[in-house]
């Protein structure tokens, strides 16, 4: 049997106002622009940090949605990391990248959410993976939300910084190198900690067993 | 291959990190070993879960931006302390901040990252007490530190020179020598400053030099414990540093 799936780089969520390309050219102009925001905000102006929040909060929202799991939750911990960001600006080294830095926070902050609550977490044996969500939903969006739910009770088995990597990669679509970055991990760290995160997901799987919708695709 | 290395393989595969001998290798693993090939089915079905999950990218909600804005509105940007910024410039790195708990906005609780120091709008006019602590800075500290300094100096500096004056080695001003008799006390002050003055001229003059190296030993060992108090210091800053 010989399994040969090409996996193509899924176009993974990037913030909205259309800012973010993969042009080194307009990435150039991108961060020019953004340097400009960053000294202004320095100097105290709030408007300009406000672009910032404007162009970033898609991100940031979505790297803490993902970590936690819960909207509520997720809103709280991105505008905790923004202010952290405004606190701190000043610590920020101009030759990094923005993002990296800001979503480093956001990470930083989410993690240690994830330990503060590690101590009411409930046993892996009792949660209900594939429990669907209680809440009435319309029906056509009924799958997705058993998906998403899915996802986030998955998410959940995973210790924070396993679910870091995990999260950097498949909803930030990092490159091991970024996430290193973010991390300040070590490439070869964080090739291990993904695959030992993966390791993890895959034998809960097969422990609760998939449910139906979630492989329309597989062959 | 055995089993273990292959299931760092199948990780690499699913980021399409694999060169084509590696990827034959592991076919070629897949294809006799039943229990790997289990293990990535299930790898490949946890990865297009969250494949399909990374297309359906959570959105913020509209009042994010606002809201981000408003705690920003009260929070000041704090800047790095003077010990900081010399301690950036002595040691590289980068400087840190304290952030402070969090503070009542007219009895609200706001939540605050560890927090931050916080400007509490209030209603009427601010007492004394918060118009100095508003004045207050660092550098201000600084200023009244370094004034305070200077006055104690030069007191040393006039009680040493009324010493000398005293004890006769040097010859006393005839303005002052009026202001020197005390009003009619002047011989038993200087009686008592002369007193005090041999006092600690025996002492500088007789210090054993046993003693001396045992004072000089101490302080070193007290200096190395200050570094060590620094280090630990720097290490814990160092952790605080987000990024």
């Amino acid at each position: 049997m010989t399994i040969a799936v090409a996996y193509p780089s899924t176009p993974a969520f990037v913030a909205p106002s259309s800012c973010v390309t993969g042009l080194p050219a307009v990435e150039n102009a991108t961060q020019a622009e953004e340097r400009v925001w960053i000294e202004r905000a320095l100097a105290g102006d709030q408007t300009a940090f406000a672009a910032l929040v404007e162009r970033y909060q898609g991100a940031v929202y979505n790297l803490c949605y993902r970590m936690l799991g819960g909207a509520a939750e997720a809103e709280d911990a991105a505008q905790d990391a923004f202010l952290r960001a405004w606190c701190q600006l000043h610590t920020f080294q101009r030759e990094r990248k923005f993002s990296t830095w800001l979503l480093s926070i956001a990470s930083h902050h989410c993690i240690d959410l994830l330990r503060r609550r590690r101590g009411i977490s409930v046993p892996l044996d009792s949660v209900e993976i594939w429990a669907t969500s209680t809440e009435p939903e319309p029906e056509a969006s009924t799958l997705a939300a058993e998906a998403r739910e899915t996802v986030r009770a998955l998410l959940d088995t995973l210790p924070p910084k396993y679910r870091l990597v995990t999260v950097l990669r498949y909803f930030r679509d990092l490159s091991y190198l970024e996430i290193a970055a973010m991390t300040g991990l070590s490439e070869s760290a964080v090739k291990t900690q993904l695959h030992r995160a993966r390791k993890m997901l895959a034998d809960t799987i097969r422990l609760k067993g998939a449910p139906a919708n979630v492989l329309p695709s597989l062959p | 291959m055995y089993c273990r290395a292959s299931h760092e393989l199948m990780s690499l595969r699913l980021d399409g990190r694999l060169d084509l001998p590696a990827a034959a290798r592991l076919d070629a693993h897949l294809a006799g070993c039943a229990e790997c090939r289990a293990r990535w089915t299930a790898l490949r079905e946890a990865d297009s879960l969250l494949r399909q999950a990374a297309r359906r990218p959570a959105t913020p909600p509209l009042d994010f931006a606002a809201n981000v804005m408003s705690r920003v509105a009260i929070t000041p940007a704090v800047r790095p302390s003077l010990w900081e910024r010399e301690r950036v410039a002595v040691q590289g790195g980068r400087p840190t901040v304290k952030l402070h708990p969090t503070s009542p906005i007219n009895g609200r609780s706001v939540p605050l990252p560890g927090s931050a120091v916080l400007a509490v709008p209030r209603d009427g006019r601010p007492g004394l007490w918060e118009q100095f602590q508003a004045l207050y800075s660092r550098r201000m500290g600084l200023y009244l530190g370094g004034l305070s300094l200077a006055g104690a100096l030069s007191l040393v500096v006039l009680l040493l020179t009324a010493m000398l004056w005293t004890v006769g080695n040097l010859p006393v001003p005839t303005g002052l020598q009026g202001a020197l008799t005390l009003g009619g006390h002047g011989e038993s002050v200087r009686t008592w400053i002369s007193a005090t003055w041999t006092v600690l001229a025996d002492l500088v003059t007789g210090i054993d030099p046993w003693v001396a190296g045992a004072a000089t030993a101490a302080v070193s060992l007290l200096g190395v414990l200050w570094w060590r108090i620094v280090a630990a210091f720097v290490r814990r800053s160092q952790r605080e540093i987000l990024a």
